[in-house]
């Protein structure tokens, strides 16, 4: 497997990616903090007094709902850039090429567990006292980097080919973001669209993020094997894409 | 029962290469957006490319502990199939085995990454190279010293210039334990004594009895440091063998070639006048001149064995031969010749009439030689004028100015300048 026996140039390549990302501007890791910090006090105005959300700790709602999508939509979006951006890795010797598109979802995932981390004191700042349930969290975490590696893959492939993947996904991840329950609460949703919108495996995944850390409950077992399934057959397709496509990435770039 | 005798000679071979072809697509217009392969689609426009066949049916081995340098001219799949054999690119047929440890040096310094210091690219580039974190950690100084750069270990790699950069990648990069090593013409690092350096890490890889996959243009290099030679002719397979053997081939290749593309371009009459329809305001740049009641029609090149060439060595016969035809009769005409080098100097300019070879008078066709038995000229391309004047070298019949181009190379004279000047020398001791 590609992963064990390039273990330390993927721990190079995560470490290399985290220190340009935070090392670059001043203010560091605090920019990856305050961004959604300041992101969710907006929201949190706009939806709160201008459409008169009552849900309870709606700030914390935000926030987490926030912080997970940030997990995918950063995820997906720096490993599509993976291939491209690493073109000397990929013209002038041979690694395996998922080793680079792995990396960046590490350090995705890296990240998001920083953003998580803080957000624990913000609980209790915010009045609410984790419970036993966060244990849950790291499985979470992993569901989610499957569903996140899989479609990485696909586009990270992809884009090597068809340089316009980026216009596109970014419409997709805007799209995303509202057909998500991340600034709302589901029982928005009416009842007749509710099948559709749970589709979105990305709703199921923000609301279980919330049972555990939140609402202190275990979350569904029914959500966790979708999830599964979601993660699985994305992985799956992912793989196969990238397998595909990859013998012509020298040639692509 | 005796062993089969196939299967012990296979796992001598570090590298198996069996009848790879690669195929590069050229599209006319670039497709690389979603919208373009739809309108495309839609448009029913297929997408034509040219296919530019980079291999064809390649097999080779290369044994353990083997030095093989692959030569060929420019765009004849030198890098390519280096490509194909470190997994960079793959092959459309055939198969490549390679067993053993890879380093490949297309090129150097990749991963390295500017923002970093110069101490985290030398972890990074290490594990791009497949070190170990073990490894890498205890060869952190020898890397430093052998790049000189111990001082400078925690400078951002950006603020580095390119000599030191190019320092620092040789060294990280030759200080993996590979048994392969693939390289594409990167030994020309840095200053003078850095790339002896350079070259001696090299040998030591090679007595180490490392095998090597090497690909350059300097035929000396190939022929002092491999065993054997893979010259490549547009992507096919050339010669295979002794390196000398096959070196000897290619130079032998490239002088016919180059031969023949003197030949075609030494101008013939009838083309220089045409090529004198300059645009009119520009004063016309006229390389044949003269009143031609006597023509040069012809201007050949020989040598000894009165074949034509035109490449010589210094010290061999060089024989020119002008044909002519003269309307009339033309009493006492002067042959005349003069050789430029190709950067202007006038080397030597005789005429029949200054060598007290007065001709009567020429009518009808014929020739006239001029034949120097040992060229004295040193390698360069020269240029070769051929005239006729009348007696007094004031009125030109037909004056052809530096139309003609000859070589001389491969000489086993080496001296610096123009000529070559027999000569001895005498030594005394007090």
């Amino acid at each position: 497997m590609y992963i064990l026996e390039y273990k330390e140039l993927i721990k190079n390549l995560v470490i290399s990616d985290l220190k340009t990302k935070y090392s670059s501007s001043v203010l560091g890791f605090a920019w990856s903090m305050l961004n959604p910090l300041m992101m969710m006090i907006v929201l949190y105005f706009v939806f709160n007094s201008v459409f008169k959300m009552t849900q309870e700790h709606f700030a914390l709602y935000i926030l987490i709902g926030l912080t997970g999508w940030r997990f995918f939509a950063f995820g997906t979006t720096m490993a599509m850039y993976s291939i491209v951006g690493k073109a000397s890795l990929v013209t002038k010797i041979y690694i395996p090429r998922e080793i680079l598109t792995f990396s960046s979802v590490i350090s995705a995932l890296i990240s998001s567990l920083l953003e998580f981390l803080v957000l624990i004191p913000l609980m209790f700042i915010l009045g609410v006292s984790p419970t036993i349930y966060i244990v849950f969290f790291p499985v979470l975490h992993i569901l989610f980097f499957l569903i996140i590696y899989g479609i990485a893959l696909a586009l990270a492939s992809l884009f090597v080919f068809y340089r316009d993947i980026n216009q596109i996904w970014d419409v997709l991840i805007q799209m995303g973001f509202f057909l998500s329950p991340i600034v709302y609460p589901l029982s928005l949703i009416p009842e007749k669209y509710l099948f559709y919108y749970m589709l979105n495996p990305i709703t199921r995944m923000i609301e279980m993020y919330r049972d555990v850390l939140l609402y202190g409950k275990l979350p569904g077992l029914m959500d966790i094997g979708i999830v599964l399934i979601f993660g699985i057959v994305l992985f799956l397709f992912g793989s196969w894409l990238f397998r595909k496509l990859s013998p012509r990435f020298a040639e692509g770039i | 029962m005796f062993e089969p005798p196939v299967k012990k000679k296979e796992e001598e071979d570090a590298i198996i290469v069996e009848n790879v072809s690669k195929r590069f697509r050229i599209p006319h217009e670039k497709r690389n957006t979603v919208i373009e392969n739809i309108t495309g689609i839609v448009t029913g426009r297929k997408q034509d490319y040219e296919e530019f066949c980079a291999l064809e049916n390649i097999s080779f081995k290369v044994k353990k502990g083997e030095k093989l340098g692959i030569v060929g001219e420019n765009g004849s799949g030198k890098s390519t199939m280096l490509k194909i054999i470190s997994g960079v690119l793959s092959p459309d047929k055939g198969s490549v085995k390679v067993k053993g440890k890879i380093a490949p040096f297309l090129e150097l310094g990749v991963g390295f990454n500017p923002e970093l210091t110069a101490e985290d690219n030398v972890r990074l580039y290490g594990a791009v190279m497949g070190m170990s974190r073990k490894v890498i950690e205890e060869k952190f100084d020898d890397i430093f010293k052998f790049a000189e750069l111990e001082r400078f270990k925690q400078m951002k790699l950006k603020n580095f210039s390119s000599g030191m950069y190019m320092r620092l990648a040789f060294a990280t990069a030759t200080a993996t334990d590979p048994e392969i090593l693939l390289i594409d013409e990167v030994l020309a690092v840095g200053d003078e004594a850095f790339q002896r350096k350079c070259f001696d890490r090299m040998n030591e890889f090679k007595m180490a009895g490392k095998t090597i996959v090497l690909v350059t243009h300097d035929m000396e290099t190939v022929k002092r440091f491999c065993d054997s030679a893979l010259l490549l002719e547009h992507g096919r397979m050339g010669a295979i063998g002794n390196s000398e053997k096959v070196i000897d081939e290619y130079r032998k290749n490239l002088r016919e070639k180059e031969e023949a593309v003197l030949k075609s371009q030494q101008e013939s009459p009838e083309t220089a006048i045409i090529e004198t329809n300059v645009p009119e305001k520009a004063e016309p740049l006229r390389n044949r001149w003269g009143s031609k009641e006597v023509e040069i029609t012809e201007v050949k090149f020989f040598g000894e064995d009165r074949k034509e060439k035109y490449i010589f060595m210094t010290g061999e016969s060089f024989i020119v031969k002008m044909k002519y035809s003269a309307k009339e009769r033309i009493e006492k005409p002067v042959f005349g010749i003069a050789i430029h080098r190709n950067d202007g100097v006038h080397i030597t300019g005789p005429n029949t009439r200054s060598h007290d070879n007065v001709i009567e008078s020429i009518e009808g066709e014929g020739a006239v030689e001029y034949i120097i038995d040992s060229l004295p000229l040193l390698e360069g391309t020269y240029q070769f004028t051929a005239a006729i004047y009348d007696f007094a070298c004031i009125r030109p019949f037909d004056h052809h100015d530096k139309m003609y181009t000859f070589k001389v190379e491969g000489s086993k004279i080496k001296d610096y300048g123009i000529v070559y000047i027999p000569c001895r020398w005498n030594y005394y001791k007090k």
